[in-house]
């Protein structure tokens, strides 16, 4: 089973088999986009919920950019590779929608019809509870994510967001199922 | 590193750290009567999402203290101390917990690591605003026990909606004949580096 880990503002794809992994999330949040249908899914791990100034990202080049790597990985036949690396984006207004336009993209290269995409996503954590000025961004990632789920009609199935733990979280594509691990030994499925 | 005014200001940068840390040094010496180096810290302006990285694996287990500071610069001081080390400088403290499994601190035990973190985030700024001639207030210190990645990440994304490169004072300190060690992060904001390497030029010029 091949697994790959999304580090800050990385997107990665993968397929039937792979496991999307991200390590050590605070405020960070882990966005999972998957069709069951298509057999594949998005993880983002992003930072912040939309950029302070509104010319941080371009989203059409980032889309081009994207569509570029899933082209290699799509078309590459010749030996069963695993997830990969396929574009970045540090905020979730842009990781989120750019993983929806991946997942028609892959619709379309492959003949298939995606379904309703669902959703999963953790993190969102306050490490440190008396420092005020970032009191709120892990909250603000996981409301942005919702808002925008909503927004471009994808089903959340689960989230696990907010306290003060870290987490690092593996997605498996087959029966998507997010596990959830903290520090302290414990874990979940969500 | 791309920016040469920024690259020429760097070894002024490391000097006026390296005091700043000389000072820290000597205080956690003194308070867990040991001897404590630091080697001359590491200055770097990286990406904002690449700082997580800097200390290796992001699951590693630490002890972290973090204060706030604000005055004439703002932004924030990182003391992460590896789990195992942790336990070391409590056992020098004397701070002896009831359950010692090292997956969870005692509230003593938080205090007393809180306490080392605050004394050598003092020392640092004290020598630091000394030399600038600059007031730096740090805030009361705040203690999480957790996978660094996720402590870095906290730390630094404030920083990361206003600018794409941080400037990051990066030291470890260890001792000879033990196995205590630690890393020690200075997160200047935008405003604040700029001011730092303005008044070090400005410093430089003058004597």
């Amino acid at each position: 089973m091949a697994s790959i880990s999304a580090g800050i503002g990385e997107i990665i794809f993968g397929r039937s088999g792979d496991t999307l992994v991200s390590r050590g999330l605070g405020s960070c949040l882990a966005i999972a986009i998957y069709s069951p249908h298509l057999k594949c899914a998005f993880l983002s791990h992003i930072m912040l919920p939309e950029p302070a100034r509104p010319d941080a990202y371009d989203l059409l080049a980032l889309k081009g950019t994207m569509k570029k790597s899933l082209d290699i990985v799509l078309d590459n036949k010749e030996q069963a590779q695993g997830p990969a690396m396929i574009g970045r984006c540090k905020f979730a207004d842009g990781a989120i929608p750019l993983m929806i336009e991946g997942m028609g993209y892959v619709a379309e290269k492959t003949n298939k019809i995606s379904g309703v995409l669902r959703s999963k996503y953790a993190g969102g954590a306050t490490m440190f509870e008396a420092v005020r000025h970032t009191l709120h961004i892990g909250e603000k990632n996981a409301d942005m994510a919702a808002l925008l789920m909503k927004k471009y009609r994808i089903r959340i199935l689960s989230s696990d967001v907010g306290g003060n733990l870290g987490r690092t979280i593996t997605f498996d594509i087959d029966t998507g199922i997010m596990h959830v691990r903290y520090v302290r030994g414990s874990a979940k499925d969500i | 590193m791309e920016d040469d005014k920024l690259s020429i200001n760097m070894d002024m940068l490391k000097e006026v750290a390296s005091m700043g840390v000389g000072n820290a040094a000597g205080s956690l010496s003194m308070i867990t009567r040991s001897t404590v180096f630091m080697n001359a810290p590491n200055v770097y302006m990286v990406p904002v999402e690449k700082v997580p990285d800097i200390l290796g694996s992001e699951e590693m287990l630490v002890a972290a203290i973090y204060m706030e500071i604000s005055g004439d610069i703002s932004g924030g001081v990182l003391i992460i101390i590896p789990q195992q080390s942790a336990s070391d400088i409590l056992e020098k403290l004397e701070v002896i917990a009831e359950v010692t499994d090292g997956t969870d601190y005692s509230e003593d035990e938080i205090s007393a690591l809180k306490e080392v973190g605050n004394i050598l985030g003092c020392s640092y700024l004290n020598a630091l605003g000394d030399f600038l001639d600059i007031s730096i207030i740090p805030s009361p210190p705040s203690f999480a026990f957790d996978m660094v990645g996720a402590i870095l990440d906290f730390s630094v994304i404030d920083l990361s909606n206003v600018i794409d490169n941080v400037m990051m004072f990066e030291t470890d300190f260890f001792e000879r004949e033990g196995d205590m060690k630690g890393f020690f992060i200075f997160l200047p904001d935008e405003r604040s580096s700029d001011l730092i390497v303005e008044t070090i030029n400005k410093k430089y010029k003058v004597d």
